[in-house]
């Protein structure tokens, strides 16, 4: 099964954890001073290190040469979190090494030489940092991974030194979102010194109310602290949200009821769906559920919905290039098969 | 005077600089300023040399630079004009601080004092304290522990300081039960993984 179909812990709220590390190899300037051949000969050193690995607990991985994907393809993956868009930039020789349930994924040649990452569904960070860093600790030890004794593992840009770790964590916060008070507590979590970006991460705006949260310091404090110091801002947040959950349902509970039953008749019936959208009345179901006041459908359903319905995962499921309003009516059809019985 | 880049011949190349108002003097001889001179590159109008020859007054100069703060130098050196470069991958501190992205592992040498000035101000100080390489994860509980030995150490220095000794004591006490703690941590997280290494020959 793939990992984001699975329900994790505090699923209400929290839909997934990743952790990202950064690591970059000696005698290889970085990527943006790298030329193609020297991206090559590096690509193949670390491919060669990782299928040397003897932990299989994530099922087997299968090696992508960016260049052999199409543009599709390409993106499909980058829908998924899988890689990232820079790593479709054809100037290098790139790869991405995937696990079987897609829950781990390593880019070769991205902004920095080697840069893992593991996701978990729910609040699961401590599992995500341990699969990311068991594939990080056997490339320390069998290639010369940058690494100073003062600023610890070096990357190509200074916000990743040190650890070269990014935790995040994507929150469901329509609460908050509804009673206006998401932008104040967005405020904070900036104050505080972590990023928040949308669903789709770097540079995607907010939809769905949906909310990537992420640690910006990577040195100066051990991989551990970070994780516990995330977690207890997300589960703060967390909290907040479901404060602002039981008052909306207590306050107003027929706008609310309203709302969500009107989210399912569209995600029901209606004939052409944006992504957008289609986020957007999916976060109000999802609302629905938590609040019990539906009870189906699953959040099996929710997590399958939302890592399908992007443009280029409509285009790959049905197999050929659409123009938007072809791929919106795929994408109704889509989600309609995922709501029968609701 | 003595050459500052070579330490040997004697400086014939004075070299005057003046960073908002504060002057200084750098000296080379002949065959120093010829060969910064010859691989040296521009750093946008002004001459700066590589690190390892001028610690002092270029770095300091430097310093301003990645402040923000206004330059405003009179370096002369013969030949062309040169700047702080990484020797492995040529990056230059201006290509740095255009790009924002360093070259290459190495830059971490060359731009030391730079990137320090850089992580006071974006990081949580600049000096790594996470996992180290190729080392296990420490499980949260290990890290703690290492932590508060670490409290009792600087309380131990104190208790001495004021002369009370008895509190010295007893606080050395605890960090060895500490520490006896912490092997045992260790030993039951290590365990496992033996096991599994014994048992796989045979299996």
């Amino acid at each position: 099964m793939k990992w984001y179909i699975d329900k994790g812990p505090e699923s209400d709220v929290i839909l997934s954890s990743r952790i990202r590390l950064a690591r970059n190899l000696q005698g290889y300037p970085f990527p943006n001073r790298m030329t193609r051949e020297a991206s090559a000969k590096l690509g193949k050193e670390v491919l060669n290190s990782l299928k040397q690995r003897t932990d299989h607990s994530k099922g087997k991985f299968r090696t992508l040469e960016m260049s052999e994907l199409g543009s599709e393809d390409k993106l499909a993956l980058v829908e998924r979190h899988l890689i990232s868009e820079e790593l479709t930039d054809p100037g290098l020789v790139r790869y991405a090494y995937i696990s079987d349930d897609e829950s781990v994924s390593v880019m070769i040649n991205e902004e920095d030489h080697i840069r893992i990452q593991a996701m978990e569904a729910g609040l699961k960070l401590e599992e995500a940092y341990k699969a990311a860093s068991d594939i990080a600790i056997h490339l320390e030890k069998t290639l010369q991974v940058g690494y100073s004794e003062k600023y610890g593992f070096t990357t190509a840009c200074p916000s990743n030194t040190g650890t070269g770790m990014r935790a995040s964590v994507i929150m469901h916060l329509p609460a908050l979102t509804m009673t206006e008070k998401a932008g104040t507590v967005v405020e904070k979590i900036r104050k505080m010194g972590y990023s928040v970006r949308g669903y789709y991460g770097e540079h995607s705006s907010v939809q769905g109310s949906m909310f990537q949260i992420s640690n910006q310091i990577t040195l100066g404090l051990g991989e551990e602290e970070l994780i516990v110091d995330l977690k207890k801002l997300i589960s703060h947040i967390a909290e907040q949200e479901r404060t602002a959950r039981k008052q909306l349902s207590s306050k107003s509970p027929d706008l609310i009821e309203d709302r969500i039953f009107r989210a399912i008749g569209v995600l029901k019936y209606a004939r052409k769906l944006s992504s957008e959208e289609t986020l957007q009345l999916i976060s109000e179901v999802r609302l629905g559920k938590a609040l019990g006041i539906i009870d189906k459908p699953d959040e099996v359903n929710f997590n399958r919905i939302m890592s399908s319905i992007g443009p280029a995962n409509i285009q790959k499921s049905e197999g050929r290039i659409m123009e938007p309003p072809e791929r919106d009516k795929a994408r109704a059809l889509l989600v309609q098969r995922e709501m029968e019985g609701v | 005077m003595k050459c500052s880049r070579c330490g040997v011949n004697e400086a014939s190349i004075f070299i005057k600089q003046n960073i908002n108002g504060k002057e200084s003097e750098v000296s080379l001889c002949e065959s120093c300023a010829k060969s910064i001179g010859a691989g040296g590159i521009s750093f946008g109008g002004a001459n700066i040399l590589p690190v390892s020859i001028w610690q002092g007054s270029i770095l300091s100069a430097l310093d301003q630079i990645s402040k923000g703060t206004n330059f405003n130098t009179g370096v002369f050196v013969p030949g062309k004009a040169v700047s702080l470069v990484c020797k492995d991958c040529g990056m230059t501190l201006a290509e740095f601080r255009e790009k924002g992205k360093l070259g290459c592992s190495k830059c971490y040498d060359a731009f030391g004092q730079q990137l320090d000035q850089v992580f006071r101000r974006i990081q949580s100080g600049e000096t790594h304290r996470g996992r180290r390489i190729a080392e296990e994860p420490e499980s949260i509980e290990i890290r703690s522990a290492q932590e508060e030995i670490q409290s009792l150490k600087r309380k131990i220095i104190k208790a001495v300081e004021n002369e009370d000794y008895e509190s010295a004591a007893k606080h050395k006490v605890e960090i060895e039960r500490i520490s006896i703690r912490i092997n045992e941590m260790r030993e039951s997280e290590v365990l496992p993984n033996d096991d599994k290494t014994s048992e796989g020959g045979s299996v």
